[in-house]
């Protein structure tokens, strides 16, 4: 699964390495780090050729949602395939995510074998 | 689990020593077989099946046997046989009281009958507690008002359990020792929850490093988001168990900070495990 760049944004550090050691599991390459949804945002709107982010809900300064709001406004960033990852999972939440044209979800703590199969399907595999 | 209650109360009695306490809880920790080794060994499961359950059981408020029925590796009466062939720790404590002939059959039996009384419970509620039911014995051992409070402290005993891999003991506290180091995350919405972990540096590294799965030294980073993370995970579980429930609530970003609030209502409890102390603060608005 190498073709594939990847994003990951969690303010805690933990979940973050634990998420890119998983991701290098499967040779995947985190491409772009972030620990706030303003800051993946920013980053994102300046490298276009990312295929999937991986997103915290619950974060300092923009949340998981109010980042995928924006990243799905932008042409730019819209085709990102985007990948909620919480221990959040209300019925609340998914219901804004997937109007916004959220790709999938993801639950705390990583399981390699979910991350594999969500990157298949973001391959169209 | 009950075993650390009743274990306690023999301590507290005087009945026994602290350190035939301690020797007895390490000796229960060395016995206890966890039910998937069970199911592995009746060849009711593959490691695959087992590994599949832990890994799901991480993120839910699920019980292993739930989870293994729900995916199909195990019928009803399977998970019952496994269940029997898993001791409580009521069990276990009792053969050990017996085998370091600490106490004879006949004084646990006594001080057992004492327990019940002095916590006004009747025969149902014990025949519970010695089955290690965690909502019964947070109920009979606690006499807190809210229950609120109540059901995010049995979550919290439950995910002790399942992520730092030791079985608690709760008492509330009615004066605060002095914590150095405070993480908090505030749950808002219908209603708001404020929540805080205290802990010494040292217990602070020894959760954040059995979380994180890697040795952790000192105070950094990953330390503190180890803890932080592990408190937005208690409180990611709670808050989907209210939403199901009806109640319109979100939670904020986990923080650490440096003192309580001045003006506050918590209550305070101390969650003892392996030399850990964790104290809980908690005040529902």
């Amino acid at each position: 699964m190498k073709s594939l760049n990847v994003a990951i944004c969690d303010d805690s550090m933990l979940v973050r390495k634990k998420l890119k050691s998983s991701l290098e599991e499967i040779g995947v390459k985190v491409i772009i780090e972030a620990s706030d949804g303003f800051e993946i945002v920013e980053k994102l709107k300046s490298n276009s050729n990312i295929d999937v982010l991986f997103l915290d809900i619950v974060m300092p300064n923009k949340t998981g949602i109010e980042a995928l709001e924006e990243l799905k406004n932008d042409e730019r960033t819209k085709p990102i395939k985007v990948v909620m990852v919480t221990s959040v999972g209300t019925s609340k939440h998914v219901k804004e995510a997937v109007k916004l044209g959220v790709f999938d979800f993801m639950q705390k703590p990583v399981d390699v074998n979910v991350l594999t199969a969500i990157l298949q399907r973001a391959k169209g595999e | 689990m009950f075993s650390k209650y009743f274990g306690n109360f023999l301590l507290n009695k005087g009945i026994i020593t602290s350190e035939q306490l301690k020797e007895v809880f390490q000796e229960e920790k060395n016995s206890h077989v966890k039910l998937g080794i069970l199911a592995l060994n009746k060849g009711f499961m593959t490691l695959e099946q087992i590994e599949e359950v832990n890994e799901a059981q991480m993120a839910t408020d699920k019980r292993f046997g739930e989870i293994a029925i729900e995916k199909g590796f195990l019928t009803v009466d399977k998970l019952e046989e496994l269940l029997t062939g898993q001791k409580t720790s009521y069990l276990l404590l009792s053969q050990i009281l017996l085998d370091k002939n600490i106490l004879t059959l006949e004084q646990i039996s006594k001080y057992l009958f004492n327990y019940k009384n002095e916590n006004g419970l009747s025969n149902e509620d014990l025949q519970e507690l010695t089955n290690d039911n965690v909502e019964k014995i947070i109920a009979s051992s606690l006499h807190t008002p809210n229950a609120t409070i109540h059901e995010y402290i049995t979550l919290l005993v439950k995910n002790i359990e399942r992520h730092l891999h030791e079985k608690p003991y709760v008492e509330q506290l009615n004066a605060l020792p002095n914590f150095p180091l405070i993480a908090n995350q505030k749950i808002i919405g219908e209603y708001n929850l404020d929540t805080y972990l205290l802990l010494n540096e040292q217990d602070f590294i020894k959760v954040a490093s059995t979380f994180a799965e890697e040795v952790l030294t000192e105070i950094d980073e990953l330390c503190i988001s180890a803890v932080l993370e592990f408190l937005n995970l208690q409180n990611g579980i709670f808050i989907v168990n209210e939403v199901d429930k009806g109640f319109d609530i979100d939670l904020q970003v986990q923080t650490l900070v440096d003192h309580l609030p001045i003006k506050n209502e918590l209550s305070y409890f101390k969650i003892s495990f392996a030399d850990v102390e964790l104290i809980l603060g908690i005040q529902k608005q």
